[in-house]
This record gives structure tokens, sequence and C-alpha cells, in this order.
């Protein structure tokens, strides 16, 4: 049987009937649709082509998205109140739950889908995890966490007071909070970070570029950094700290009002620069230069560790 | 400051309704808010159609919006075109009717959007493979968020941070939407 | 070439630059969205005034004129909020311009006074120039201070439809941000010619709209 009819009929079973009127009846003819109090459920398989797209969201609950080597879909989503409005296709998948009568209870969706398959996610309260899917994720919630690991080409997450884990993603990536705390691991590509108060942690990441913006959040940063990417982080009281191997080659503009500048490396001012009470500003180029770093803080601490040397930069 | 805002996007593409009668019906004349549904119809109905893919409803949701702007009328003081005002009240219409989903009268399609039925129009049909939809169609079988945005930025010319706002998105999350959508449209125009 | 590649790179102009495929891929969507502009108005399949007008009767023949108050000058500009969004966003660039024109023009004129804040915040140099006129400091802030109080009544607006939690988030953050404006304005007061310190007091200022911008389009909780 053709799957995706297939599909339907699981999905439509009760509207079938209904199916066959599909002219522009009076509306006053139809029938009312089920119960809002009814717990909805969706389980199905399908075939699914790679490079497709699922678009989910909710409002509080879970969202689970899983990569795998399979050419097929599987979707299982449950509301307790609300309906769950669907459209399923071999290239879309898109789901939302909607509340019935001003009333939506707790969601999930749990899907497992073809390695290289794209995922929009959305949620208000509900935590999000998109593992293994080794494409595009865009994921954005208010209060849940979120956790991505796998992502390629783009990766965009939001929160406002989630936490947010990422694990080996590449590409254009773009994380934002106001105060939920980042950590993320085996990042390539062009980052841009921006948080109000949240900690931003990158570990173990060869980023061609930084764009990190902060308010209070401490940022840290053990590079890799590339010869010829430019990093900025700004921040007003949070701390930026980050590791330069030893035998870096990199030019480094640091600037703080109040904010105290440590570095292992030795620091000569150049001159007609001033480290007065107020305003210190410091360029100064490490080997042959190469990297462009800048580093501006308020108050913020600005501290540079030596790591040992590296044989690649890159 | 002076910096300006092409806001009015949407600016229809028929002449403005006498001030007048705005006025006019705003106090209560019936008569004159008649010649305001007839010069706006086609306008406001064409946005609802292809917001939601769906005529019927579109026709349930343009009388809305009418019965809206009759409530809504003493507000309007002229800030804009009248047929700005009435754009946007019909967007929010549209976009608000999501939470009455549920109290209406269900339709059996409401929301179930098969990628590969064209629920445009009164008649239901599977495509046969090799035919090529027109973009209306096309536009009609997108998945509901793209859908919203593409007609929302290239249909009725709202700009990416309008969207956003309207939508409950960020801009980037709009042009990320924007462009799917428009990358299947090009691979369902070109089946 | 993969699909994924293509969706990527497809909207990426610098690589459009050197990608035969893509460009013609680009063309094909700015085709259809040209066509899409060029749609036709649609009419629908009947007369729709018989059953507009039906419910207007229900609400009965009210003198409309009467019933409703005007709303202030003030509120009604802001009942538009893409309106503030909008401007809001090009207030970001607007000030932080103003600001530091206004410092570099009391010290030494310098050649790129308004260059690093441009760069700052990824204004272009084109909206800069168009906007940047000879304002006071007072001026510039009282029109930042103007956008903001207009946000600030639409998260008012929008509280009781938030999670409580969010919101003491939000106005937590947001008494952060406060004070960071605040420490970045003593600062320059005390030291006008510092474009850094300039640049950071429009930093904070535009955390905060930015801030401001993202609580108008939090999705509300059930």
């Amino acid at each position: 049987m053709n799957p995706r009819l297939m599909m339907r009929t699981l999905t439509l079973a009760p509207f079938l009937l209904a199916t066959l009127f599909l002219a522009a009846a009076p509306l006053e003819a139809q029938g009312r649709r089920g119960d809002g109090d009814v717990r909805q459920r969706i389980d199905t398989t399908f075939a699914f082509d790679r490079g497709g797209e699922v678009d989910l969201s909710l409002v509080s609950g879970e969202i689970i998205v899983t990569g795998g080597a399979s050419n097929q879909i599987r979707i299982v989503a449950t509301t307790e109140r609300g309906r769950l409005v669907t459209s399923f296709g071999r290239t879309h998948v898109s789901i939302e739950a909607r509340s019935v009568d001003n009333r939506l209870g707790d969601t999930r969706y749990e899907l497992t889908v073809p390695r290289g398959t794209r995922v929009t996610a959305h949620a208000v309260s509900g935590d999000i995890r998109v593992h293994g899917t080794g494409a595009a994720v865009e994921v954005h919630s208010v209060s849940g966490d979120i956790s991505v690991r796998d992502a390629s080409d783009r990766l965009e997450v939001g929160t406002v007071s989630g936490d947010l884990t990422v694990a080996r993603a590449s590409g254009r990536l773009q994380f934002e909070s106001v105060s939920g705390d980042m950590m993320a691991e085996e990042l390539t590509g062009d980052l841009t970070i921006e948080t109000i108060s949240g900690e931003m942690t990158l570990r173990r990441s060869t980023l061609a570029g930084i764009r990190a913006s902060s308010m209070s959040g401490d940022l840290e940063y053990d590079g890799p950094f590339s010869p010829t990417g430019t990093y900025r982080f700004n921040s007003h009281s949070g701390n930026v700290e980050f590791g330069l191997p030893a035998n870096a080659g990199a030019t480094l503009q640091l600037e703080t009002f109040s904010g105290r500048i440590a570095s292992d490396f030795p620091l000569t001012l150049q001159p007609g620069q001033t480290a007065g009470r107020r305003n210190r500003r410091m360029e100064f180029t490490l080997g042959t230069g190469g990297t462009r770093i800048s580093a501006e803080t308020f108050s913020g601490n600005i501290t540079i560790r030596r790591l040992p040397a590296r044989g690649n930069q890159e | 400051m002076t910096h300006s805002l092409t806001l009015d996007q949407s600016a229809s593409q028929f002449g403005a309704v006498p001030l007048d009668d705005v006025a006019l019906a705003a106090q209560g004349d019936r008569r004159a808010f008649e010649r305001i549904y007839r010069s706006h119809v086609d306008r406001v109905f064409s946005v609802c159609a292809r917001m939601v893919g769906d005529r019927a409803r579109a026709e349930e949701l343009t009388q809305d919006v009418f019965v809206r702007a009759w409530d809504k009328l003493a507000t309007f003081r002229g800030e804009s075109q009248f047929s700005t005002w009435l754009h946007r009240l019909a967007v929010n219409v549209i976009l608000n009717d999501r939470e009455a989903e549920g109290r209406r009268r269900a339709r059996h399609d409401d929301g179930v959007e098969d990628m590969d039925t064209i629920s445009y129009g009164d008649v239901r049909a599977l495509p046969v493979p090799g035919l090529s939809l027109d973009l209306e169609r096309a536009i009609a079988t997108l998945p509901p968020g793209a859908r919203k945005v593409f007609v929302l930025h290239d249909v009725e010319g709202y700009t990416h941070e309008e969207i956003g706002s309207m939508l409950g998105v960020t801009s980037g999350g709009c042009k990320a939407q924007l462009h799917r959508a428009r990358m299947l449209l090009r691979r369902m125009l070109t089946q | 070439m993969t699909r994924d590649h293509l969706d990527h790179d497809v909207a990426d102009e610098s690589h459009r630059a050197s990608c035969a495929e893509c460009t013609a891929v680009w063309t094909e969507l700015e085709g259809i969205s040209a066509q899409a502009a060029r749609l036709p108005l649609l009419t629908p399949s009947r007369d729709l005034w018989a059953g507009i007008e039906t419910r207007l009767a229900r609400h009965g023949m009210t003198d409309l004129s009467a019933s409703v108050a005007p709303r202030p000058a003030a509120s009604r500009w802001l009942a538009r909020p893409a309106v503030r969004l909008a401007v809001a966003a090009s207030l970001l660039v607007a000030v932080s311009a103003g600001i530091t024109w206004t410092y570099a023009k009391s010290s030494a004129p310098q050649a790129s006074a308004t260059g690093r804040s441009i760069e700052e915040l990824g204004g272009n140099r084109a909206a800069v120039t168009t906007v940047v006129q000879p304002a006071s400091l007072d001026e510039t802030v009282a029109t930042m201070d103007h956008e903001i109080a207009a946000l600030r009544l639409l998260l008012d607006e929008r509280r009781e439809r938030l999670d409580p939690r969010t919101v003491s988030v939000l106005e937590a953050n947001m008494q952060l941000i406060d004070k960071a404006i605040a420490e970045s304005k003593a600062a320059l007061e005390a030291d006008p010619s510092s474009r850094f310190l300039a640049a950071q007091y429009a930093r904070a200022y535009a955390s905060k709209i930015t801030l401001l911008r993202d609580v108008a389009t939090i999705p509300a909780g059930t």
C-alpha cells in the first residue's frame, strides 16, 4: 500500500467519511470535531526523503528528534489536551499543538528521522533535543532546555532562560540566550553567540570566527584560533577568558574600562598607549600576527592563558 | 532622527476609499460601510485565502474581518491609508483565528495538508505524476508556517521585521522560512 | 550536489558569486517571488455582504464615534508593534552613530569617528549618514528612552500571557542592563572623548532594545 496513503488512513481514520465531502458544503452541516479533552496520539511510520524537513512546535512538553540510518520517519506525538495539527509528506512533516477551548496540555513529540533531515523546533516551556540529524537545525525555546548534537550547515538556537548544550556542530552557528547558560564543544565554522547574563563556555572547537557578546555572563573559549580568523569578544561586566598556544601568531586588541587584564604572555604597550586609571587599551602582536582577536569589556576581566604550543594552529 | 521606514508596503493596488465613507461608517452608516466592503473585499479575501489555503474558510474569515473592522472603525485616525489599516486587521484576524479553531465547527481537512494533495479550491485531487502545479495551488500546499511567511512577504509585501512581530518569530527565522518556502515552491513548480 | 548543499549555498551571496548552479537556482527563486507579487486578486465564490450585514445587525446600530473614546496620540502609535520594532532596530544604528558623532564633534574631529560604531553594530554607512544629525546627547537618549518606553508598554500588554517565571527572568535581566547603561553613562560623562566608552554605552542601550524587542515576539504560554 502506498505508505503515504497508509499514513493518511492512520491519522484520518475518524474523518475518512468526511473526506468524501470536500466541496464547499454549508458549514452548518458539518459535525463537531473531537472533544478537546481527549488525549490525542499519533503513531506512524513512513518513507521519508533524506534532506527532508520537519517543523515542530508545542507549548509545554518535550521534543525529541533523533537521526538514524533508516530512510523512514517514525513519529510518535501525543498531547494531553488540545489538538495536533499535522502535515505529513514525503519531504516535509509539520506538527503543531494548538489549544482547544483555550486549553493545551503537555505535549510530546518523539521522531526518528533519516540522517540529513533538517529540523525546526519551537517550544515555550518544553525541552528540545535534536541529536544525530547531521543537517541544519533551528531550535527556540523560552524556558525549556535545548540539547543539539551533530548538526551541520546551519545551527540557530535561541532561549530565554533555558540552558543550551551543543556538541559537534558545523557551519553557520548562532546561539542566543537571555539568562540561559550555553555550553558547546566541537564546533567548527562561524559562531555568533550572545547572552545577557548566561555563561558561555566553548571547548575543543575550531571556529573560523567568533562574535561573542554578553552583559554580565562570562565567556570562556579554549581555542584553537584560525590563523586567518577574526574573533571579537565583548562584554559589560562578564569576564572574558581565552587560551592561545605558546607559538600563536595573533594580533590582539584588548580594552577595558575598569576590568583587569591578565595574561600569561608578556604585554607590552605600544607607543602612545596608556594604562592609566581609566581606559586600559592595549594592542600587541604575538609571533607573526595573523589571527585577529579583540576583547573589550567595561568592567569584566580579560584573561589570556598560554596553552601548550600546537604543531598546526588550524 | 529621520529614518523613514516603509511600513506601508502592503498598500493596495486599488484606489483609496473616500475618507468620508470611513467617517460615515464610523458613525454607523451601514451603506457607507457596504461601499467600503465592496471596494476592499477582494483584497481581504485574497490574503485570507492564500494564508489559510482554503477558500471556504477564507470566506468565513473575510466576513470576520469586516465585522471586526466595523467594531474598530472609530479607532482609525488616518495615520496610514485605510487599506493598509484594514489589511493589517485582516492579518491579525487570520493569525488569531488559530486560537479559535477548536471552537469552530471543524472542517475535515482542518490543518491536515498532505503534501501530495491539492487542497486549494473546492476539489481535492491527488496530483498526477509529472503535472506542474501553478503557483497559486503550490502556495496552498505549503506547510502552514512557510505559507504564512511566503504570503505575507512575497505576495503581500510585509518586511521580515513586521512578519516576525506578527508571527512571533525572529526575523532571522522568518527569512529562513521564506527561503524554505521558495525552495519548496520551486520544487513543486518544476516537477 | 545534495539538496542540503543547495539550500544552504543558494541563499549565500558570496557562494553564488562562484557557483553558476546556485546562481541559477537563486534566479528561479527570485522569479517565483516576482510572480507571487503579481498574483491577481481573488474573488469569493459568493457575495459575503449579506452574512456580514446580518452580524452587524446583531451588533446593533451603535454610534461608534461616541462609544469609543479616542486614545491619546502616543498610545495609538504604540498600538502598532511592527512600527515600534522596526523603529527600534533602526535606532540601534542611528543612536550609536549619534552618540559617537556627538562626542567626536566635541573633541578633535576624527575621520573614523562613526566607523567603529558601524562595525560594532553591523549597520551600514549609508544608513548612518542619513540619520546622523547634530543632536545633543540628551536628545539622542530621549529618543531612545521614548522607544524603550514604547516597548515596555508592549511588554506590559503581554505580561499576563507570559509565564511569570519568564517575566521575572526578563525583568531581572532588564535591571542588569539598566545598571550597565548607568555605569557606561557615568564613565562616558567623565571621559566624553572615549569612543570605546561611547560604543559600550551604545551597546548596552542596544541590548535593552533588543531584549524588549525579543519579548514582544516571545510566544505566549498556555
